[in-house]
């Protein structure tokens, strides 16, 4: 088959187009409710579609995956609370605009640029995995093994407080992984004799543990927050506009699928970088940046959007996820008997051209389901927190119960949520946590790789492990960005890079 | 002069937890090592990962908490407050209720409704009436589109 006849696979089932639809339509209005996100959205699903086929699980988790990349931008207009983490930046002159009684002009702005850098993430996504599946296959087990440590470093260094933390909650979550019979020797690691533990933790019981009951308790803390209503006009942005924006909407998509091809980094950190960098480039906006600057609302929300394809390549191409969402669906895919990496598109291209085909036509019923339904918007995001929570703990409840029918599962993913949200109250992130347990089998099947391979000494297996590093450009490279990124979370490279910042402002304020 | 950041209250008291923890970890994983001491062995990683737990706490005990300026409370209760206020604790204390329930197959039918109607009524108490509006509709709505559409077995 040739890849246009993968491409049209959702066009031959129907079906698949109206998943991806209602998934766009569920991924949008979850995210612009501010405390519901798109990765608890997503989490849920898994359980629920367990039993589906592949096709349609993935095509409505994918049509989540990128409605509520853009959902969270509508609040962050209209309420000044980004629904999602990915709309921190879109607040900054979204909310500006809104105040100035333009928040149509800007959910239109934020709608049509989702849409285009979404599109330009999945060509890039489309354009580099076959590339870089190929390059993959050369992988040996110890690059696989620097993969899995560049991605927890990366999550660990970037939007978390503190490194150590994140770097802690990441090796729990490898530990949690470990809980269970051994695969190669079938010996028990920490189940105390429990047969619940037997099995191992569901990474699924504690991915809905974490994101969605942690997250209901987190958000009481919120509940008395006020919601503003906002009047909302016309929405469409003209043609002769958004052609005007078009250079700084490549920029920042291009920003934002690099951003999001990195294991850890995902779309909210895009944004924010696509904001900076759109701010220190553009020379005269129409107004200035925190005031309703359209280009301020044009770099992050292209970036973000842009980001969901680049977070695919990752995931696609070494089986390493590059956001928590992923990190989700590429669990689902474990569930569905799938092994995402570099040989998906040897074995299956369907697969890898159907999610490109869902993520398309996703873009399109995001610019659909973006530019209507403002008053049935405004409605859903009212809804107060003393209502939102309680119906999100019964959702996770069955979200836990369905994979199994065990309703041991569900106290354990009372637990997860219970444990996810004292950390989050001292700034443990929770997402390295979850990544660390879906490629805990993966880290270990590939540690085991090199110490078998490594020889019986310890002289041996150090000498060989050296040796292949310095012998093979693959490891090379990736033992140089370990290198890189232990090194760029010294006080000494800090302090440089502050010194570095203080002469360029000082050069530019001369000149 | 870059500004001191807070401790926050417990944060202290809740590393030691995880500390404690780690340590209970790392000597589990001692002994799964002594059974067959290699590290590509069953008890190889867990053992790397709990040193590096413990590691990793102690450096953000010892180092990080410490180089933060104190709470205005250092009394463990505090600590508790600040994760489970009591708006938390009563909600905590409700699912756990409702699991309890759908555990003693009480029904995903019977409990749900009373679940979400009495944590509803806690958080929004002059809604009496929308409040059971909400919870019978909801119980509904999950009911029909989980059996229905997703075809999934509920609690």
């Amino acid at each position: 088959m040739s890849t246009w006849s993968y491409l049209l696979i959702p066009f031959q089932n129907p079906l698949l187009i109206v998943l991806v639809a209602i998934g766009t339509f569920v991924g949008i209005y979850v995210a612009a409710i501010p405390g519901l996100t798109g990765t608890m959205a997503v989490a849920l699903l898994v359980s629920f579609t367990y039993g589906w086929n592949t096709h349609s699980a993935l095509a409505i988790m994918l049509g989540v995956f990128m409605g509520a990349a853009y959902g969270g931008s509508r609040s962050a207009i209209l309420l000044n609370i980004p629904g999602a983490p990915s709309a921190v930046a879109t607040a900054f002159d979204g909310y500006p605009l809104a105040l100035k009684g333009q928040a149509g002009k800007a959910i239109g702005v934020a709608t049509v640029q989702s849409c285009l850098g979404g599109v330009i993430g999945i060509l890039a996504l489309m354009l580099f995995t076959p590339l870089i599946s190929k390059f993959a296959m050369n992988f040996a087990a110890r690059d696989y093994l620097m993969l899995a440590f560049i991605g927890m470093m990366m999550v660990g260094s970037m939007g978390a407080k503190s490194l150590t933390k994140s770097l802690f909650s990441a090796v729990l979550g490898i530990m949690l992984g470990t809980v269970g019979m051994d695969a190669v020797t079938g010996a028990q690691r920490f189940t105390f004799g429990n047969a619940y533990l037997m099995p191992g933790i569901s990474p699924i019981v504690a991915m809905i543990g974490l994101f969605g009951c942690s997250e209901a308790l987190i958000q009481i803390f919120n509940k008395d927050e006020k919601r503003v209503k906002q009047e909302v006009d016309k929405i469409v942005p003209s043609f002769k506009s958004t052609l005007k924006y078009i250079p700084l909407t490549l920029k920042s998509s291009a920003i934002g699928t690099l951003v999001g091809a990195l294991p850890g980094a995902g779309g909210s950190i895009a944004a924010l970088l696509a904001y900076d960098q759109a701010k220190r480039s553009t020379k005269n906006p129409e107004v200035p940046f925190g005031e309703g600057a359209i280009e301020g609302l044009v770099a992050p929300e292209s970036a973000n959007n842009a980001a969901v394809g680049g977070a695919c390549i990752p995931m696609l191409t070494l089986g390493i996820p590059g956001d928590p969402v992923t990190a989700i669906i590429m669990g689902a895919m474990f569930i569905h008997g799938l092994q995402p990496g570099p040989s998906l598109m040897t074995k299956t291209p369907d697969l890898f051209y159907l999610i490109v085909m869902c993520l398309l036509l996703s873009c399109v019923f995001m610019l659909v389901f973006g530019l209507t339904g403002i008053k049935i918007f405004t409605k859903v995001v009212e809804i107060s927190t003393g209502r939102l929570m309680p119906i999100i703990i019964v959702l996770s409840a069955v979200g836990a119960y369905a994979i199994n029918k065990n309703l041991y599962d569900v106290f354990w993913m009372v637990a997860f949520g219970i444990i996810g949200a004292a950390m989050k109250r001292y700034d443990y992130p929770t997402a390295p946590m979850v990544l660390g347990l879906i490629l805990a089998s993966m880290i270990e099947k590939n540690l085991r790789a090199v110490l078998i391979l490594g020889g019986a000494s310890e002289e041996g297996l150090i000498l060989n492990l050296i040796t292949g590093i310095f012998t093979n450009p693959i490891s090379l490279i990736l033992f140089l960005i370990i290198v890189f990124t232990i090194l760029s979370q010294t006080k000494w490279y800090q302090r440089q890079k502050a010194a570095r910042e203080q002469k360029r402002t000082a050069r530019k304020a001369e000149k | 002069m870059e500004e001191k950041q807070k401790r926050k209250p417990g944060e202290q008291g809740f590393a030691l937890i995880l500390l404690v923890a780690s340590l209970l970890v790392l000597v589990e994983s001692v002994r799964m090592f002594q059974v067959s001491p290699k590290l590509s062995s069953y008890g190889g990683l867990p053992l790397i990962l709990s040193i590096l737990m413990t590691l990793f706490m102690g450096k953000v005990i010892l180092f990080e908490n410490r180089r933060m300026e104190k709470p205005e409370t250092t009394s463990p209760l505090d600590g508790i407050r600040y994760v489970f206020s009591k708006d938390v604790a009563v909600f905590t204390g409700l699912i756990l209720l409702y699991c309890i329930a759908l555990y003693f197959r009480l029904g995903f039918l019977v409990c749900t409704p009373i679940f979400l109607f009495v944590s509803m009524q806690f958080f929004i108490p002059r809604g009496i009436k929308s409040n059971i509006i909400y919870s019978a509709v909801l119980t509904a709505a999950v009911y029909v589109v989980f059996t229905l559409i997703f075809r999934v077995q509920l609690p």
